[in-house]
């Protein structure tokens, strides 16, 4: 899973497992001396942001890595083993 | 009675671009906030994806011009297939014109966290000034 958050650091980012739902939860506060200046074009934004990703299954937290490469965050998930599909054998007669 | 309208066999391309490029892959406009302190014109672009090796800016008379590549996900990520997808990889591209004269000497860029800090020096005879009275 990646997403897009330029000008957000590590700290400011929670991330969040339960089950199959990943909560990705933060905030972006703007550099001081920009309160100061004199506004000619404002297009970004700031605040806080919150986002639940339902997954297609369920998750083994032990194995989530999240990574920040240049703004965008990446996170890769693994399956949990107990949730994995099972292969039964079908016993002879 | 309604005019007819007809329309020409050849249909016209919906972006006409002045110039063609390679690889064919989206180019953004970045979110921007520009704003002016005493000395210096800030200008803060949101490029996320760029690696600071893939930044192109170029100030030219007072035409800035910022470039980026996105360098893409990481190449840790082969082997997956996309499943949902909510945003595109792509280039950032954009121009601005200057209203006040640029200290080029003095410009610094930084690239952090996928943000663009451009730190735009005002040059000596562009900032204000405080005319001191002569005593008569």
């Amino acid at each position: 899973m990646t997403a897009e958050l330029p000008g957000v650091t590590r700290d400011d980012v929670t991330l969040n497992l339960q089950d199959d739902v990943l909560t990705l939860e933060g905030k972006r506060e703007p550099r001081h001396e920009q309160e100061e200046g004199n506004w000619q074009r404002r297009e970004r934004s700031y605040g806080s942001f919150s986002r639940a990703v339902q997954l297609p299954f369920r998750i083994d937290p032990d194995k989530v890595q999240a990574r920040f490469n240049n703004g965008v965050l990446e996170i890769e998930l693994e399956r949990l083993e107990a949730d994995r599909p099972k292969k039964i054998e079908i016993r002879a007669p | 009675m309604a005019q007819q309208v007809r329309t020409t066999d050849q249909p016209t391309p919906a972006r006409m671009e002045t110039r063609e490029r390679t690889p064919d892959r989206p180019v953004f406009v970045p979110p921007t906030d520009i704003y002016e302190t005493r000395d210096n014109i800030v200008v803060v672009a949101e490029m996320p994806g760029v690696a600071p090796d893939g930044l192109d800016i170029t100030l030219e008379r007072r035409v800035l011009t910022i470039r980026g590549r996105n360098a893409g996900p990481s190449n840790e990520h082969t082997g997956y297939q996309r499943v949902y997808n909510e945003y595109a990889d792509g280039d950032y591209e954009r121009v601005f014109t200057l209203s006040e004269n640029i200290d080029r000497d003095r410009i610094e860029a930084t690239l952090k966290d996928g943000v663009l800090h451009l730190v735009l020096p005002k040059s000596e005879t562009a900032k204000p000034r405080k005319i001191e009275l002569k005593a008569s």
